[in-house]
């Protein structure tokens, strides 16, 4: 079966003050369709470079110096800025960490929510608009709501016009946007979400929300353009246990209805347990394993994926926590061969010269390393 | 009582604060210049006559005493006569100085705000390009250059050219007492380009010596909202950059614009000091340059008190209005 | 650790310095024009002869109308009515400057390292004490404090610096609270008392150290705008008795002439003015710039 993303030999550098930052060296990776794929490691590994690069929405120091993300046969690395705005909240769409920091502050919900939907569901405001405008004014001549409707038509088609801009400053013209923005629409869009009480939420500013329904205007947004990819970057770190559960479980469901599939970033390997199908594990800027859920708790090869796995802390187990010795590298001068061979007990001169290639060594397993690749 | 409510009257009161403590400082320094009663005479006053006044004003009391009668005199209006001006009441003085003041702030403000806004965003959405750089030579230019040095080379340039007036003979009614406005008013537009020039000289410098600060600090605001997450999750939505530029970042950055562009205000109505001695501009600044030169206490005691004043309550008025516009900080 | 062990992360650090300091080619700028001005004032018996009694009087030279430049008046002269050599007045103008300058930095420096310093490590009622008395200080535009104070006090270069003193010490106050506020959160505060050190080597020995650098940037920004309002003193005719070599005083009498076309009694002090302050902005800038916490590598 093709992937629905195919991520190959992806090197990203970054220029900074302190030098070229080596972020991600060479990343391969594969995104089925309807799958939940996670991608598990160290804060700094370069997950989070790895999602943004295929929203393509990278700082401006960073320099793509090698490699190709496929999607429908193309390389979207090639695309243009207008082409990837229009893949951008529709085709693939984004969760963020911080729920509060990632919607803007003086914004109510509404409009923010009405953002999306002129961009990525014009059809619907359009059918919507028509219909209310029919509905509602047998009174008002059909000169006037004519107008409406051609303005609305250009409103979905051209946002950007100078007429538009001065039509809508006319007191009476302007009332056509009442018709576009239909409370009504933005608030079944957070109901789809499980939101209490859309109607009030609607009307507030994003630092009167609790954290959750924060998390649940992100997620609502950004479903809104039944997107093929959801990227979800951490998106219960910054959320309650409690809230946590909610936030997966409506992400799982609307997995199903959608066969959308989701390139979940985390650290925590608890929420990789209850949500993903497949997980790849990456080290400073490389993936060591990919491996379906099961077979990352039972038979983990890689000595890094061991590591992790150990690391997690058993109730009523021992009472030292095992740790992996060493820290993570520097980026800037990162270690040469195998970027994990300063924290290997196993690593031998290979390891330090060359860099092991992701091979697969069981069916769905995949491993970059040069030692244990025998042992499946 | 919602918090803003709160936070204003505390604004308030500290304010009150710090206008007795400027007013304790203010009547220090008045009664170290000699003879207070100075300050409340004219040359022809008769000898018994300054004695009367004396023990008017209490000048006979213990200071702490004093300063009591002092304030009462104060709120009252009474700062003493102006040397300066024909004895005439310090009040009365500085009232009439205000007007000109006034309209050369307004005419700064009115353009220096969209010019700014326009170069800010222009730099940052060419950062570190030509028009970024510009702006950046720009800044400190007006940082470095003495307003007198600049102002100096630019009654050289538009003396020749007729293009300032240095001193204008205005012959339609005074309404507003600026002329410029005045002179609309009456349709005199010879009148107008006459008043237009007598404010040429000082609102170039003034403008570009704000501008050099307000397009900086505009560009660093704008900058530092650009980089937060809601700017990047605007691009994940698929909104555009141009979009992006103007409806997040500017406008966000806008709020502690605005409280900075009151603060200007004030500022320039404080009136420039330099700009107006130059140009023979009869604002408040020059009012407070003769004073000085001339060793009129009660005037410029009177100036320090009123525009410290002033000072202070602008500054109250923006910080309750930057928490008012901001809905960030109504969980103050 | 062998010397050269203990070498290796100096050059480090210097390259690291010498490479930023490349990259703000401004900040060079700024360091030359300030070395500069500080060679003049250094060898300016050398450059002009000094006058008798009191070098930092100019001769005069009394004529009817400005001199133009020339050999004998390089810079020509103001005439009527302070009847100067203008080439005397800035070259002997710049000991000058530096002389207000420094001695204004130091007042309001060390009177508000003092006071910010007692006000945030102590807090409680000294802090609102001292902060409500800056706010005073505050209300006032600069030039109207400095000119009410010189109004009342006189001439000569001591009220000057008080003057420029006065208006100056609260924002010093202020920055190093504000300093104090931010290092006193810091843990080695906290393991210093918990030793038992005494509130004044706690200060000595931890806080100021950490909290002069910020003084220092600002500092070199204030340098030039000190020397910028003593100018505008002597503009006004306020502050330093005329015929006093300053440049604000030498510009005194231009705009007078300047209808008159006679442009050199202004360019001269003027460039010399706008150079002096450029060079220490640029200085301070660059250097803002290289301490920045973000991207600074230095010991904290």
């Amino acid at each position: 079966m093709e992937p629905l993303i195919r991520i190959n030999n992806l090197v990203i550098h970054f220029s900074t003050f302190d030098g070229i930052v080596k972020a991600l060296d060479g990343i391969n990776l594969d995104i089925y369709e309807g799958e939940a794929l996670g991608l598990v490691g160290e804060t700094g590994c370069g997950k989070s470079v790895t999602s943004l690069s295929i929203m393509k929405i990278l700082a401006p120091n960073a320099l793509l110096k090698n490699g190709e993300i496929i999607y429908r046969g193309k390389n979207i690395l090639k695309f243009s800025e207008d082409e990837m705005i229009g893949i951008r909240g529709g085709e693939f769409s984004m969760i963020f960490q911080h729920p509060l920091r990632a919607l803007n502050p003086t914004m109510k919900i509404k409009n923010q929510i009405f953002e999306s939907l002129l961009l990525h569901e014009k059809n619907l405001l359009l059918r919507n608009a028509i219909e209310k405008i029919d509905e509602k004014n047998s009174k008002r001549p059909s000169a006037l709501l004519n107008i409406y409707r051609k303005l609305i038509d250009d409103e979905l088609k051209n946002p950007d016009s100078y007429k538009l801009k001065i039509l809508s400053r006319i007191p009476i013209i302007k009332k056509y946007k009442e018709y576009l923005k239909d409370d009504e629409i933005i608030i079944n869009m957070l109901k789809k979400t499980d939101i209490a009480n859309p109607s009030t939420v609607i009307e507030q500013y994003p630092h009167e929300l609790s954290g959750g329904m924060r998390q649940r205007v992100m997620i609502a947004m950004a479903l809104l353009g039944e997107p093929k990819l959801v990227i979800a970057d951490e998106p219960t770190t910054a959320v309650d246990v409690t809230i946590q559960a909610k936030v997966l479980n409506l992400i799982k469901d609307i997995m199903a209805k959608f066969n959308t599939s989701l390139l979940l970033i985390t650290h925590n390997l608890g929420i990789v347990a209850e949500i993903c199908d497949r997980v790849a594990v990456m080290y400073a800027g490389a993936i060591v394993e990919v491996c379906d859920i099961y077979t990352l708790f039972e038979n983990p090869v890689h000595p890094y994926t061991i590591g992790l796995i150990n690391a997690v802390p058993v109730i009523g187990g021992k009472k030292i926590l095992k740790t992996i010795k060493g820290l993570v590298p520097d980026l800037l001068e990162p270690p040469t061969g195998c970027r994990f061979h300063t924290r290997c007990a196993s690593a031998t001169d290979i390891c330090k010269k060359d860099k092991p290639e992701l091979m697969e060594i069981d069916e769905g397993h995949l491993l970059a390393c040069h030692i244990f690749k025998e042992n499946v | 009582m919602r918090k803003i409510h709160i936070y204003a009257i505390k604004g308030f009161l500290l304010s009150i604060l710090v206008i007795f403590g400027l007013s304790i400082l203010v009547f220090s320094l008045s009664r170290s210049a000699g003879d207070p009663v100075a300050g409340y005479v004219d040359p022809y006053t008769p000898l018994y006559q300054i004695e009367q006044i004396r023990i008017k004003y209490h000048l006979d009391k213990p200071l702490h005493i004093q300063y009591f009668y002092w304030l009462q005199a104060v709120l009252r209006g009474d700062f003493g006569l102006s040397r300066i001006y024909m004895y005439r009441p310090v009040w009365y003085t500085i009232q009439k100085f205000v007007p000109i003041t006034i309209e050369l702030a307004i005419y700064t403000v009115l353009i220096m705000v969209p010019l700014s806004l326009w170069l800010a965003t222009k730099s940052v959405k060419h950062k570190d390009k030509l028009i970024d750089n510009i702006t950046r030579l720009i800044a400190i230019a007006g940082r470095s250059m003495p307003s007198f040095f600049f102002g100096i080379v630019l009654l050289m340039i538009l003396y020749p050219l007729k293009l300032t007036s240095i001193a204008p003979i205005f012959t339609f009614k005074a309404i507003t007492n600026m002329p410029t406005f005045d002179a609309l008013l009456n349709r005199d537009w010879a009148g107008f380009i006459e008043a237009v020039k007598y404010l040429l000289g000082p609102l170039i410098i003034q403008v570009f010596i704000n501008l050099a600060l307000t397009m900086r600090i505009m560009r660093a605001s704008m900058l530092e909202e650009l980089y937060q997450d809601y700017v990047t999750m605007g691009l994940a939505k698929g909104l555009s950059r141009d979009y992006l530029l103007i409806k997040y970042v500017r406008r966000n950055a806008m709020i502690p614009f605005i409280t900075l562009i009151g603060i200007q205000f004030a500022y320039l109505v404080n009136g420039s000091v330099i700009s107006e001695t130059i140009f023979n501009r009869k604002g408040l600044g020059f009012l407070a340059a003769r004073a000085a030169m001339q060793l009129d206490h009660p005037t410029i005691l009177g100036l320090a008190l009123v525009l410290g004043s002033t000072m202070v309550l602008t500054n109250l008025a923006v910080d309750i209005l930057y928490v008012y516009i901001d809905p960030r900080l109504e969980a103050v | 650790m062998s010397w050269k062990e203990e070498l290796k992360p100096r050059i480090k650090g210097l390259k690291f310095a010498l490479w930023k300091v490349r990259k703000q080619p401004l900040g060079l700028i700024g360091l030359g024009l300030v070395i500069f001005y500080s060679l003049i004032a250094i060898f300016a018996p050398f450059i002009v002869a000094p006058n008798y009694p009191d070098p930092l009087i100019i001769p005069k030279h009394v004529t009817r109308t400005p001199l133009p430049p020339s050999k004998e008046h390089p810079f020509g002269t103001t005439g009527p009515p302070f009847f100067v050599d203008i080439y005397y007045g800035v070259v002997w103008g710049t000991r000058t400057s530096f002389m207000i300058s420094i001695s204004v930095m130091l007042v309001t420096f060390v009177l508000g390292l003092i006071l910010g310093v007692t006000a945030g490590y102590f807090g409680g009622k000294i802090e609102t004490v001292i902060m409500r008395i800056t706010d005073i200080f505050f209300a006032l535009p600069g030039l109207i404090l400095t000119l009410v104070i010189i109004s009342i006090i006189g001439k000569g270069i001591g009220p000057v610096i008080i003057a420029l003193g006065a208006r100056w010490w609260a924002s010093y106050a202020r920055l190093f609270r504000a300093e104090v506020l931010r290092i006193k959160q810091k843990l080695y505060i906290e393991a210093a008392r918990a030793i038992g050190l005494s509130d004044f080597k706690i200060i000595m020995n931890h806080i100021v150290p950490n909290t002069i650098s910020s003084g220092l940037i600002m500092a070199t920004l204030d340098f030039g705008s000190v020397v910028m309002v003593a100018a505008s003193m002597g503009f006004l005719g306020l502050g330093l008795n005329p015929g006093t070599a300053e440049w604000g005083i030498l510009l005194a009498g231009s705009r007078d002439w300047i209808v008159a076309g006679k442009w050199w009694i202004s360019l001269y002090p003027g460039i010399a003015i706008s150079t002096f302050v450029l060079g220490w902005n640029l200085l301070g800038d660059s250097l803002r710039d290289l301490l920045d916490p973000k991207t600074r590598k230095l010991v904290e």
